[in-house]
């Protein structure tokens, strides 16, 4: 019958399918980054598939052999076997991929959103608040919630800029990572005694956010330790790991952060008093390592036990040469260690942040700044109300001022670094 | 009529064990597969059973679908699904199918 003849045809034409499929399959495999492996499969079996009709049709041209049709026959068993199991299994296991990454994608926004909030938003708030609280003369107890608040929000800062710039920044020595901690310690806790003791080589490199975890260790054991407090830092080294234990003298890590150390994480029932520890913690896990509480009479050990590169079995990642670091961590050190003062001020004219070089031009602290009117703390020839005329105009203020002791200074403010945050820069001639 | 066993060729007997074993993966997923992908192996599946079930009749018109259908269908069916995805991966459309 005529339609019969088509039959060779109806084969070729289905093997043309599975050949084209096959580029577009290849094609598809390059262009892909998680869906790699279901168009690899998909390829492959669409070569088998063009192969087993090819032959298929090969046959009812002539090519007729019992070899040949067992073999395109198995390969039809192939194909099919392929198709069940390795295309729809790799469609599958693809596709619940591609919706963990997009989960994990969505996460990482709304922390980000939640962080900006946190440590923008709240903050800025939070200095506005303390700024009438302490014009007003307000509660010492009040004041001192505040200030425990912010010193929150800069943890949370300090975290995002340590995820931010762990894998930019080289990796630092731990003697002179333990060294720097203590000596941040020492700076806020004058009265403390923090004995160092190194056992080992020094030298032993460490990812930089390590020094982080250090510092805040060093400061809860100074925080939690007696009246006069001791703390003993020890770093001892190894061909596998450094260990670093940090032992105070005070009456004992509560039972509920022992648990904390140990479970990992934080449950809305178990959870850190304080965002320091859970900080250290994360950093010690999340460079491969571990921290222990041992708490007796005579006071509270906290151990860390970080791989060595290489010793766990991992892969390090490659650390670039040259690179200072993520754009927070540049910028927060530029304003922080500068020579000269920075202050914030928001349109109001209100300080949201001001360096420590600002309080030292301005005869405070800087922490007592926050909050306040500008006006309040400039010198008196200072025109205020110029500076914020020209800031609302989106000018550039440039001026002198007096200092206290008759030093004269330069300042220049520029309008809307941050939309609604001008820079007030005071240099002393 | 009793069917002579001896009409059926081993390997094609394999060809329908391993359609109606491939038969439970693509039931148990297909509401996580799209359809474009389940599409070439119900061709696929129909092949396979048309190429057994014409030992024991209607073997010309059953033939016919075979390769009409089967394995036309399945080539066209693959090369539509595999261009769809080329489509999507270089312009996103929402009607592409491919993994979701």
């Amino acid at each position: 019958m005529w339609h019969h003849a088509l039959i060779p045809f109806y084969d070729l034409v289905g093997a043309l399918g599975f050949l084209v499929a096959a580029w577009y399959g290849l094609a598809n495999y390059r262009n892909s980054d998680v869906e790699r492996p279901f168009w690899f499969v998909f390829t492959l079996t669409s070569v088998n598939g063009a192969l087993w009709l090819g032959l298929v049709s090969a046959e009812w041209f002539g090519f007729r052999s019992v070899l040949l049709d067992q073999f395109s026959t198995s390969l039809q068993a192939v194909v099919i076997g392929l198709y069940a199991l390795g295309v729809v299994g790799a469609h599958v296991i693809v596709g619940e991929l591609g919706r963990s990454q997009f989960e994990v994608e969505k996460r990482a926004a709304l922390v980000s959103v939640l962080s900006r909030v946190l440590r923008h938003n709240i903050r800025n708030d939070i200095t506005l608040i303390r700024g009438y609280v302490a014009t007003d003369g307000g509660d010492d107890v009040v004041e001192r919630t505040i200030d425990d608040l912010l010193a929150t929000s800069e943890k949370a800062m300090k975290l995002e800029r340590t995820i931010d710039s762990n894998h930019d920044l080289r990796p630092i020595e731990v003697e002179a990572g333990v060294r720097s901690a203590v000596d941040e310690a020492r700076s806020t806790n004058p009265d403390a005694s923090i004995e160092i003791r190194i056992d080992g080589d020094g030298a032993v490199p460490v990812a930089p956010s390590v020094q982080t975890a250090f510092t805040e260790l060093v400061e809860n054991a100074v925080v939690h330790g007696d009246e006069s407090p001791h703390v003993v830092v020890t770093v001892s080294t190894t061909a596998d790991a450094v260990t670093l234990s940090v032992r105070d003298d005070g009456p004992g890590m509560p039972e509920h952060e022992q648990r904390l150390l140990s479970v990992g994480e934080e449950t809305p029932l178990l959870h850190s008093d304080g965002i320091g520890l859970w900080m250290a913690q994360w950093i010690v896990y999340t460079t491969g390592g571990r921290i222990d509480a041992r708490v007796t009479d005579a006071g509270t050990t906290l151990t860390v036990v970080l791989p060595r590169d290489g010793a766990d079995g991992r892969r390090r990642r490659e650390v670039p040469d040259g690179s200072v670091g993520a754009r927070g961590g540049r910028y927060h050190a530029i304003f922080e260690r500068g020579i000269d003062a920075c202050i914030v001020i928001t349109d109001d004219g209100l300080i949201l942040d001001a360096n420590e070089r600002a309080g030292e031009l301005l005869g405070a602290a800087s922490v007592d700044l926050l909050g306040r009117p500008i006006e309040a703390v400039l010198p008196e020839d200072v025109d205020v109300a110029e500076i914020r005329a020209e800031l609302r105009e989106g000018e550039v203020a440039r001026g002198k001022a007096t200092l206290s002791e008759g030093e004269t200074a330069s300042f220049s403010a520029v309008p809307d670094v941050v939309r609604g945050e001008h820079v007030l820069v005071l240099s002393d001639d | 009529m009793p069917i002579d066993p001896s009409v059926f060729t081993p390997q094609e007997l394999v060809v329908l064990l391993v359609a109606v074993g491939g038969v439970v993966p693509v039931v148990v997923y297909r509401r996580k597969v799209s359809t474009w992908v389940l599409l070439p192996y119900a061709f696929l599946f129909l092949g396979a059973v048309l190429t057994n079930a014409e030992h024991i009749l209607w073997h010309e018109q059953l033939n016919y679908v075979e390769h009409s259908v089967g394995n036309m269908g399945a080539g066209l069916a693959m090369l539509v699904a595999a261009y769809l995805g080329r489509r999507r991966l270089g312009a996103p459309d929402d009607e592409n199918p491919g993994v979701e």
